[in-house]
């Protein structure tokens, strides 16, 4: 298994493995970890996560063409959410892209899709530059409410003033971008694997919370944000993924076309239990009232400020209901459907 | 961390007798709830339900993982725990005490063969670790 950087501040926490890589999932209380990204701040290693970096003349006019929307009219040092198509308008991959130079990008990919995405950027755009920076670099989400007054005793004064989706390369090869996966405000910091222990402990002395995988799950369910193989895959389009705000019909990217013709048959939804219910778990049944089969749940947490246990779940289009029965062993619960996301800009909408 | 005064499963469980007579009381052990993590759903059996040894008498969920509590011998469920319910962490805080899962009734001959003491249970999650 990898280990990141980042690895000797792990203390005591419970380890576990995601896509190869060795990473805490608590650190001493999932739950509480939650509760202090939401209310105060806290720190996760995201080092695990694909860091490639694409150049190349007019590079962002060429990766257009890989996705939906058009990452060449994001000016310097701004970022955009995006997605990878296959040929059949399936998620090869999401992913950040930041335009951190006038002929370069930054594309921060999901650790289990890095080797998978490297080769489709150098397959079909073979007159770029690629350099795979993973092993090279740490990257730590810091995430919360308090954040900004933490980053500025922590880093520098000016990064308060970096807006959602900027970036700026603060010194050589030392990144801060205002991004994240939690649902909060907070800032991203890619640096080279040799600084990465001193910056974690500068936040850790400031009295940041470090926050394990668990956390960073149930965040970023509440704040609806999609984990790939669970709401998107190859067999999933942006159009059912509550993605189609990424596609831009005027850019002509792959998978374009198929996108355009392939039917949407299922949306992906909320369910908040209507009763006490177990966490709903990736590919649970769901059933309408007639017993009829309606969707399959794709990921699913307790909510611990709510106290409610929710779900995101792909539902066919057909079912107009608004409500749907889970099959959770041996007993069938009760869920409303409710639009994603579950909690938006320091609220809760359940 | 292992209280003498009660048997343990290789399952993580401890058995703990309650009277002199065939009334057990049953949780999981403090490895059990450190592994699990943060518990936040607990599954009980329904009273006067009765199990063969190794059923699945509960079940507990973190948010990472669900984990079966075993029947650790043929029995009948006489009193459940109602706090653990409505608050789950208190298995977290309190495995041995306030964190108990079930009562049963000892139904058939017992094979205490089955149970480890403290020391042998502490033995196994050392080799664990």
């Amino acid at each position: 298994m990898y280990k990141t950087p980042l690895y000797q501040c792990y203390g005591k926490a419970k380890l576990i493995n995601f896509a190869n890589w060795e990473l805490p999932a608590w650190f001493s209380n999932a739950r509480e970890e939650h509760v202090q990204t939401r209310t105060n701040a806290s720190i996760f290693d995201v080092s695990h996560m694909g860091k490639i970096v694409v150049k190349g003349d007019r590079v962002g006019e060429k990766l257009d063409h890989l996705t939906p929307r058009k990452v060449s009219t994001l000016r310097l040092g701004k970022a955009a959410y995006t997605v990878f198509l296959n040929e059949t308008g399936g998620i090869i991959d999401d992913l950040i892209a930041y335009r951190v130079a006038k002929d370069s990008f930054l594309l921060i990919v999901n650790a289990a899709n890095r080797k998978k995405v490297v080769n489709w950027i150098r397959g079909n755009l073979p007159e770029c530059e690629l350099q795979d920076l993973t092993f090279d670099f740490a990257l730590l989400a810091v995430q919360g409410p308090r954040v900004p007054e933490f980053i500025k005793l922590s880093i520098d004064l000016k990064l308060e003033k970096i807006k959602r989706f900027e970036v700026v390369e603060l010194e050589k090869s030392f990144f801060v971008a205002r991004t994240g996966y939690t649902g909060e405000d907070g800032f991203e910091i890619m640096c080279r694997a040799d600084k990465a222990v001193s910056l974690w402990n500068s936040f850790i002395d400031l009295g940041v919370t470090p926050a394990g995988l668990a956390a960073r799950d149930s965040l970023r369910i509440e704040a609806g944000y999609p984990l790939y193989g669970h709401e998107i895959s190859e067999n999933v389009s942006p159009l059912e993924a509550n993605l189609e705000w990424l596609v831009d019909w005027k850019n002509n990217f792959v998978g374009r076309e198929a996108l355009k013709n392939r039917s949407v048959v299922k949306r992906l939804v909320g369910l908040v239990a209507l009763e006490k219910s177990p966490i709903p778990r990736i590919n649970y049944r769901l059933f309408g009232p007639d017993g009829e089969e309606v969707g399959c749940v794709t990921s699913g947490t307790f909510s611990p400020q709510t106290a409610k246990t929710i779900a995101m779940a792909y539902l066919s289009n057909e079912y107009k209901g608004n409500k749907v029965f889970m099959d959770i062993r041996k007993r069938r619960y009760e869920f409303g459907i409710v639009k994603i996301p579950f909690y938006k800009d320091g609220k809760f909408l359940i | 961390m292992y209280p003498g005064d009660r048997y343990y499963t290789v399952d993580h469980e401890w058995v703990m007798q309650i009277d002199n007579g065939t009334r057990y009381r049953i949780g999981i052990t403090h490895f059990a709830q450190e592994s699990l993590g943060d518990l936040v759903y607990v599954e009980l059996p329904q009273l006067e339900q009765e199990f063969e040894a190794g059923d699945v008498l509960a079940t507990l969920e973190s948010v990472k993982a669900v984990a079966d509590v075993f029947a650790p011998m043929k029995c009948r469920v006489v009193a459940l725990n109602e706090e653990v319910i409505d608050d789950p962490s208190k298995i977290n805080s309190d495995p041995y005490d306030e964190g108990w899962l079930v009562e049963v009734e000892s139904l058939g001959d017992l094979d205490f063969s089955v149970f480890l003491t403290a020391e042998k249970y502490e033995e196994l999650v050392k080799e664990e670790e």
